[in-house]
């Protein structure tokens, strides 16, 4: 009994913490430029392909895949900035017309992936085989180097906002566009650079994910709106309450497919996301009106 | 001076568009186009009526095919399970998936923007659960519903037969547009548009924004789920899968296509879509590339969409500004 809840716990949080890896990508796009993209979970989706491409067809390690992928998707997601977003920016409508054309986007992006990689289901090895024993508690390694990979991308994206120029600079805009122009702070390269940096961390996510599920060319999507719900959840571009949110719906996931079944998962986040906006109507920490 | 009729050439046009329709059977029996006709009537109140919830009411309802789904499996399992006629089914469809519109709304009314959208993409997403939850009540699960009762009229069968649904069809796309279309020009319509445009502006004259939120969820979803249960009694089969991205984006780029906010946008953008979709089957997989990059390109390089096309024709015929 005990045994199954401590496990359901530590699977509760290495679930959040892959959660608030793809969540803090979303979050930040949304608090610089408010814009809600629906593409993320075709990056997703294609770098777990990238991955795959690597590893499974040029037998190259974990380590290099990453290095490769990382900045590949990063150009890929500044190109999908300045093709299909910054054009439709400062016209009027912005805020619907976005939605469509990332939609759109995503939808023709997965269809591609199908076609380049075929529709069949492909599979990632672990990055290191294996389980740890800690008394009588078993959990394979992967798991292990999710949660920090998790942590440590967490933790780095933090002291990157807060540190660098550039990650100030983010935060300036978020609060205060208008002001973080005056100043002088090049706002559209800004966007686009923040755009490559939430891509980039789908792609962790997404390189991660990939050998505990399958990777299938609309695999991006369950993540995607499990990452809008996180960061409604939390409240719009704020940070923290992302990060809140992406550990209590990863522990109500683990407890809910414990008790109740895998099945019921997304109908109780959907209840409790309801339940959420029904008391506080901007989040949990949301600011933002 | 013929230049007042001039003015009105837009309802000639029209009705020259839908004396067409009504004699078109007459002289076309090609079973495939009347088909392509038929789904065109129905995504045209569809899409109009996610047009009114979306473009004129300004809330981003991304649960519109939810509605339809929910429309199109009330009023089938209702035929199938109870043997009750299909037209108290398809008038039921609509009454069900108004109610399912009106507890989405719920949570929805004091949310804005963004979050609404996504409470209502979350909604709709639940959907397939609740479908292969009422398996036990003979929603089909995961398999879908087939042989759903065909429609018949006094003792007359439809069966497979297209002219029939074709008048009805078109019968019942019209009432539903005609109603949209005196929603729009009335007093509601004019709140919607106000709520729009400066929310608290139509509070401070006294406008209750709550009920005009649920009015417009109520109708939207009223429609909708009334043509979701025409196009269960037409093509017979329902599943699941019908929630998934192919026919949302599909919908949704008749509203953008078309025009957002404006009348008759929507409808024109239903037939354009449906048509360049049927088109485009013969590409296979890459139909669906194919369109989202249309998509994309409409939205860039021509934001007010088809009806910001015949504004111009309007100015260039009519010579003054509109």
């Amino acid at each position: 009994m005990t045994y199954q809840l401590i496990e359901a716990i530590i699977s509760g949080i290495t679930l959040g913490s892959i959660y608030a890896v793809i969540a803090m990508g979303l979050c930040l796009v949304y608090g610089v430029s408010k814009i809600f993209n629906f593409a993320h979970g075709t990056m997703f989706t294609w770098s777990a392909y990238l991955a795959w491409l690597c590893i499974n067809q040029f037998r190259l390690n974990y380590l290099i895949t990453f290095i490769i992928v990382l900045p590949v998707m990063y150009c890929f997601g500044i190109a999908l900035e300045r093709i299909v977003i910054r054009p439709l920016r400062w016209k009027s409508d912005w805020q619907f017309t976005t939605i469509v054309a990332t939609l759109a986007t995503a939808i023709m992006l997965d269809n591609l992936c199908q076609i380049i990689f075929n529709p069949r289901t492909k599979m990632l090895p672990p990055i290191l085989n294996g389980t740890v024993k800690f008394q009588s508690y078993v959990m394979s390694k992967h798991e292990i180097i999710i949660f920090f990979v998790g942590i440590i991308t967490i933790i780095f994206v933090k002291l990157y906002l807060s540190k660098t120029k550039t990650g100030m600079a983010i935060r300036a805009v978020s609060q205060d566009v208008v002001g973080a122009q005056i100043i002088g702070i090049k706002v559209d390269q800004l966007f686009s650079r923040t755009f490559g940096i939430s891509v980039v961390l789908a792609a962790i996510a997404g390189i991660l994910m990939a050998p505990k599920f399958y990777i299938t060319p609309l695999g991006g999507w369950g993540p995607l709106i499990k990452g809008f719900i996180i960061v409604a959840f939390g409240g719009l571009g704020s940070l923290s309450g992302t990060l809140y949110a992406a550990f209590i719906l990863g522990l109500v996931e683990a407890m809910v497919s414990l008790y109740i079944g895998p099945l019921w998962v997304f109908p109780f986040w959907t209840l409790l996301f309801i339940l959420i906006l029904a008391i506080r109507p901007k989040g949990l920490l949301g600011s933002w009106g | 001076m013929n230049y007042k009729i001039l003015k009105e050439y837009k309802i000639f046009i029209s009705l020259i568009f839908i004396l067409i329709l009504l004699v078109f059977p007459v002289f076309v029996q090609d079973e495939y186009f009347l088909h392509l006709l038929i789904l065109c009537f129905i995504w045209a109140a569809v899409a109009e009526a996610w047009n009114l919830i979306m473009g004129y009411s300004g809330i981003f309802s991304l649960g519109q095919i939810a509605f339809f789904v929910f429309g199109g499996y009330s009023s089938a399992m209702l035929a199938k399970e109870l043997g009750w006629s299909p037209w108290l089914g398809i008038l039921s469809g609509g009454i069900s998936a108004s109610v399912f519109g009106l507890i989405m709304a719920g949570p929805c009314l004091r949310l804005k923007g963004v979050y609404i959208a996504l409470l209502t993409l979350a909604a709709a997403d639940s959907v397939p659960y609740l479908i292969l939850w009422a398996e036990r009540f003979g929603s089909g699960g995961s398999g879908g519903l087939s042989s759903i009762p065909t429609l018949s009229f006094f003792h007359y069968e439809y069966g497979v037969q297209k002219i029939p649904y074709y008048y009805t069809g078109l019968v019942i796309s019209g009432i539903c547009l005609y109603i949209i279309y005196r929603v729009i020009h009335s007093k509601i319509g004019l709140g919607f548009i106000g709520f729009r445009d400066s929310p608290e502006f139509a509070k401070s004259l006294g406008l209750n924004d709550y009920k005009y939120k649920l009015i417009v969820f109520g109708i939207s979803a009223f429609i909708t789920g009334i043509m979701g249960a025409f196009y269960a009694h037409y093509v017979t089969v329902l599943s699941p899968k019908l929630l998934g991205l192919d026919l949302f984006l599909t919908v949704i780029m008749m509203v953008e296509f078309g025009g957002t906010g404006r009348f008759p946008g929507a409808l024109l953008g239903a037939f354009i879509i449906t048509l360049l979709s049927e088109f485009l089957r013969g590409f296979g997989l890459y139909r669906l590339v194919i369109l989202g990059a249309t998509v994309v390109a409409s939205i860039i390089y021509m934001p007010k969409g088809v009806i910001g096309y015949i504004d111009f024709l309007d100015k260039l015929i009519l010579g003054k500004k509109k």
